[in-house]
């Protein structure tokens, strides 16, 4: 099992690392704001007028990995610590300048999502370690999240925080009892995003 | 690449002469709340009379009045009328429902005609170049010879004569309009 666990580890961290950024743009809501009870500018043009852009709906799936190293903290002993695993989540946020097509990124300007992870590797503890879920809010390229991590093998679970800026993150988990670690590293994703007016 | 926006448009597109006035519409304004049309008349008599008697809308099969009716007006010159007709077009579009119809009845002199013009809302393609394009306005000169026509907008559709109904007609007696 803990073999299995490794070698998917790996794969996903060479798929992250050729992971890209795709989206998918849907029809509904297409029509855009007018001003339609106020007389147009140019009444003698038959161009019709551009609407305003009401923004958009994004709704985006990420996967991929994170590689992190840290401490850990237990019975006034301080321990150094890694942890490498998968992780995905699913966000659903808003824009309010509708994308380019030629964007490089098309991320929402702020978004709620559910992330799901695991600590495939660790150093102080055998593998499989713990498994996390966190609800998290995100503004531009920042991210907060909180939930709750099971290490089941080990029977320890305990909540867990995660500060992210970009790829970058620091996350703190507790073990009820046991400790805690923490850890900054960094993370590797792909994602795919649909895209629909507000 | 800019965003793309779906828009109505007229199936048919261009100016008829009734009684003392020439007559155009087009979609002027199309988005979530509704459709603006611009009724344009031109006298061609010195002295005309214009009155719009009634003027909806039919989207899918879905009647919507004109917000407000604009009153009869002696047209001297180049005059615009502005329709505008509020409805929930993002359900509309949402539902597939692009097709519809717009329905007048213009007294232009001493005549009064019923006009019904199809239209449609359609997007090609969800982004479209943001450079700037403009369209021709009525009575803008003609391509000089040798020269590449002016651009026109995304949404213009290429001109045809209105399509009236024959006298004493229905909304039924009106065909399709040409492909």
């Amino acid at each position: 099992m803990t073999r299995v666990l490794k070698a998917g580890t790996w794969v996903l961290c060479l798929a992250s690392a050729s992971a890209a950024c795709t989206h998918t743009d849907l029809s509904r809501n297409a029509p855009g704001h007018i001003q339609l009870e106020s007389p147009p500018k140019e009444p003698e043009s038959t161009a019709a007028e551009v609407p305003e852009d009401p923004g958009e709906r994004v709704l985006l799936l990420s996967y991929g990995v994170f590689a992190g190293g840290g401490a850990r903290f237990e019975d006034r002993d301080v321990a150094g610590d890694f942890s490498v695993g998968p992780e995905i989540a699913l966000d659903l946020g808003d824009r309010k300048r509708s994308h380019f097509e030629d964007d490089f990124f098309v991320l929402p300007d702020q978004s709620f999502g559910l992330r799901l992870g695991l600590n495939v590797l660790e150093h102080s503890l055998e593998p499989p370690g713990a498994a996390f879920s966190e609800f998290s809010y995100t503004e531009e390229l920042f991210r907060v999240g909180a939930g709750w991590a099971w290490d089941v093998d080990d029977a320890r679970h305990g909540p867990q925080i995660t500060l992210a800026a970009g790829p970058l993150y620091l996350r703190a988990s507790h073990a009820l009892d046991h400790g805690t670690s923490v850890h900054g590293g960094l993370l590797i994703y792909g994602s795919h995003a649909w895209i629909w007016s507000q | 690449m800019r965003r793309n926006f779906p828009m109505w448009s007229m199936h048919t597109l261009g100016s008829r002469t009734l009684s003392c006035v020439e007559l155009d519409a087009y979609v002027k304004k199309s988005g979530k709340t509704g459709v603006g049309i611009v009724l344009a008349l031109r006298p061609v008599a010195p002295k005309c009379s214009v009155e719009l008697e009634a003027a909806s809308l039919d989207i899918g099969g879905e009647p919507v009045a004109v917000s407000t009716l604009p009153a009869a007006q002696e047209v001297r010159a180049a005059t615009y009328l502005y329709l505008a007709f509020p409805f929930d077009n993002e359900a509309a579009w949402n539902a597939g429902r692009n097709d519809g119809a717009l329905r007048l009845r213009l007294r232009a002199g001493a005549r009064s005609e019923q006009l019904v013009l199809s239209m449609r809302q359609h997007r090609d393609g969800s982004h479209v170049s943001d450079r700037e394009e403009t369209a021709p306005t009525l009575g803008s000169p003609a391509a000089e010879p040798g020269k590449p026509p002016p651009p026109t907008s995304n949404h213009e559709v290429p001109s045809a004569p209105l399509q009236p109904l024959p006298p004493n007609g229905s909304s039924e007696d009106f065909a399709e309009p040409p492909p």
